[in-house]
């Protein structure tokens, strides 16, 4: 009965994230994609300004989702899979990414910020953009889980992750549920593949997977005899990040960026003991994480640049 | 080295230097545990040896200091001040929420005292994966000692939170006791965390609990905490004192004396 009601309970962890992230992505994707697949190819890479030899201007399909004008005449226009008409296309020749920006300011946009939010139509929406595996952080020794960007400059995540507690002195392992969120405003490029994110920050819910812990105190007990919960626990962090952007001239390729995170991060329960207790020191109630998370993007899937002006 | 392998390499590193560093913490219920463990049996020991032929005691009965760890230093700090204390017994609760750290935190704080201490396993430490924490740290939930001419016969009665899936109070425990009582050692003195009559005990044996103790050679007193006030009274209207000590955040506890003529307690103020 307690398995099920912890699977029934997954399930709608789930569902509420898939809600979340679809209302959050819905402008977009039901605005400027749905616009874009309407108009004829041609159009849309017409949209994009000239380059400086005359190349037409492409709407580029890498990470960075830049409007770049076509550098050395290298255009192309990806096919469409089903039938609609493609608006996006590889990636122009060397070192059209920086050009791109300075050449095409984008409304909202920041210099050195390159990153951009891309949006996906209908079922799509759905779909992770990223992959995320974590190293300790009070989740787990090990989570490995899925995750959406969104936001104008895709400076927010939202993140599904699945840890694994060793047995260590208990009976046995546990598993955990982790649902993360996390806020990055800024990014600034260094060179042309490197990005630092300095400051991300957000707060994750983590359970338990187990019978031994409990949301609510079991009816045994007094009203509001245990006033916590041992099985549902929440984290705030923050922490810096850098960013390595894969090498974009093969737009075919499924990881377009490797995140690196370092976070440190507390819980709910050490707040708690160290509310009003001198002796505990700020750093026994802190813990560090190590993680990694890879920017996917499929170029078979219909998507667009949005360029941060909804 | 190229560069997968620089980065591998890197990333292997970082995390071998964090794997042993304490910022790491796997989950708040990890059970992954640093420094001294298997405490209670190592210092019942060192109180066995001190008070070996001794004709008279003193002790210290501290109970729940679970998240009042500026209050369970000043403790410290009181009862190391005092003379002729041979050992602290704590009844319980060290930890608020039964989370790894807090009893790690608690144990660190009570190694700052000057005679062993032993410490009784509370309702609050059996949360989570507490109770295993505890087990590791400080040892089996029931257990007993000699110091001096009495015996210590330490108990968990946190019935309640074993859902009586398990024998709480453990007769079988109580019984092995009796019947291997240290020759030559003429009083008994009980301790628990939770007193009968409390809903957390298994008042269900109450009465039975209460004959058994009274089976015990010369049965002194009874200790407990969980209550977190001062009390001392005769709760089965059988003669046998049974004595409350408060919580540490009322900055009390008790000082025991027993010696020829019986017992006598004192109230610590800090």
């Amino acid at each position: 009965m307690r398995m099920k009601r912890s699977i029934f309970s997954g399930c709608v962890w789930f569902a509420a994230l898939c809600a979340v992230h679809s209302l959050a992505a819905r402008p977009c994707g039901t605005g400027e994609v749905a616009a874009l697949r309407s108009v004829p190819a041609d159009t849309a890479v017409a949209a994009c300004p000239a380059g400086p030899d005359g190349a037409p201007g492409v709407a580029d399909s890498t990470w960075s989702g830049r409007c770049a004008p076509g550098v050395g005449g290298a255009v192309g226009l990806s096919g469409p899979h089903d039938g609609a008409p493609g608006v996006l296309c590889p990636s122009v020749g060397a070192g059209g990414a920086v050009p791109g920006l300075s050449a095409y300011p984008v409304p909202g946009r920041r210099p050195l910020d390159r990153r951009i939010h891309r949006g996906y139509a209908s079922w799509e929406r759905v779909a992770p953009t990223h992959l995320r595996l974590q190293y300790a952080g009070s989740i787990g020794i090990a989570s490995a889980g899925m995750g959406w960007d969104y936001g104008r400059r895709g400076q927010w995540e939202t993140e599904l992750l699945v840890g694994v507690v060793p047995a260590y002195h208990s009976d046995k392992a546990k598993i955990t549920l982790t649902l993360r969120e996390t806020f990055v405003p800024w990014s600034i490029a260094c060179g042309g593949r490197l990005s630092v994110e300095p400051l991300a920050c957000g707060f994750y819910f983590s359970t338990l997977l187990s019978d031994r812990f409990w949301v609510r105190q079991p009816e045994r007990y007094p009203k509001g005899y245990y006033f916590f919960s041992t099985r549902l626990r929440s984290y705030v962090f923050l922490g810096p990040r850098v960013t390595c952007r894969v090498n974009d001239r093969r737009s075919d390729r499924m990881l377009r960026a490797v995140t690196f995170c370092c976070e440190c991060s507390t819980c709910d329960l050490y707040v708690l003991s160290r509310w009003n207790n001198r002796t505990l020191r700020t750093r026994d109630m802190l813990s560090l994480s190590f993680g990694v998370k890879f920017q996917l993007f499929d170029s078979r899937r219909e998507a667009c640049a949005v360029h941060g002006t909804r | 080295m190229n560069g997968p392998n620089a980065i591998f390499a890197t990333v292997a590193a970082v995390l071998l230097f964090a794997g042993g560093c304490d910022l790491v913490e796997y989950h708040p219920y990890d059970t992954r545990i640093t420094g001294r463990t298997g405490i209670n049996a190592a210092n019942a020991r060192r109180i066995d040896e001190a008070c070996a032929g001794r004709r008279s005691i003193r002790f210290a009965l501290v109970s729940d200091t679970q998240r009042w760890y500026d209050h369970t230093r000043d403790a410290v700090a009181s009862i190391n001040s005092l003379e002729g204390i041979d050992f602290v017994i704590h009844c319980g609760d060290l930890s608020d929420f039964g989370a790894t750290k807090e009893f790690l935190w608690q144990r660190d704080i009570l190694e700052g005292l000057r005679v062993p201490y032993v410490c009784l396993l509370g309702n609050h430490d059996c949360l989570g994966t507490g109770e295993e924490v505890f087990a590791e740290v400080f040892g089996p939930p029931d257990f007993a000692f000699t110091a001096g001419p009495v015996r210590f016969v330490c108990l968990n009665t946190n019935a309640m939170e074993f859902d009586y899936s398990r024998p709480v109070p453990d007769f079988g425990f109580i019984g092995r006791e009796l019947e291997h009582f240290p020759s030559g050692v003429g009083r008994t003195v009980f301790a628990m965390h939770v007193q009968p009559g409390e809903f957390q005990f298994n008042n269900n044996v109450g009465r039975v609990f209460e004959w058994y103790l009274n089976q015990f050679p010369g049965l002194e007193c009874c200790l407990f905490g969980h209550g977190h006030h001062m009390a001392a009274l005769d709760l089965f209207g059988d003669g046998v004192m049974w004595y409350a000590v408060s919580s540490i955040e009322k900055r009390q506890y008790l000082v025991f004396t027993v010696d020829e003529q019986g017992h006598a307690y004192e109230t610590v103020d800090f």
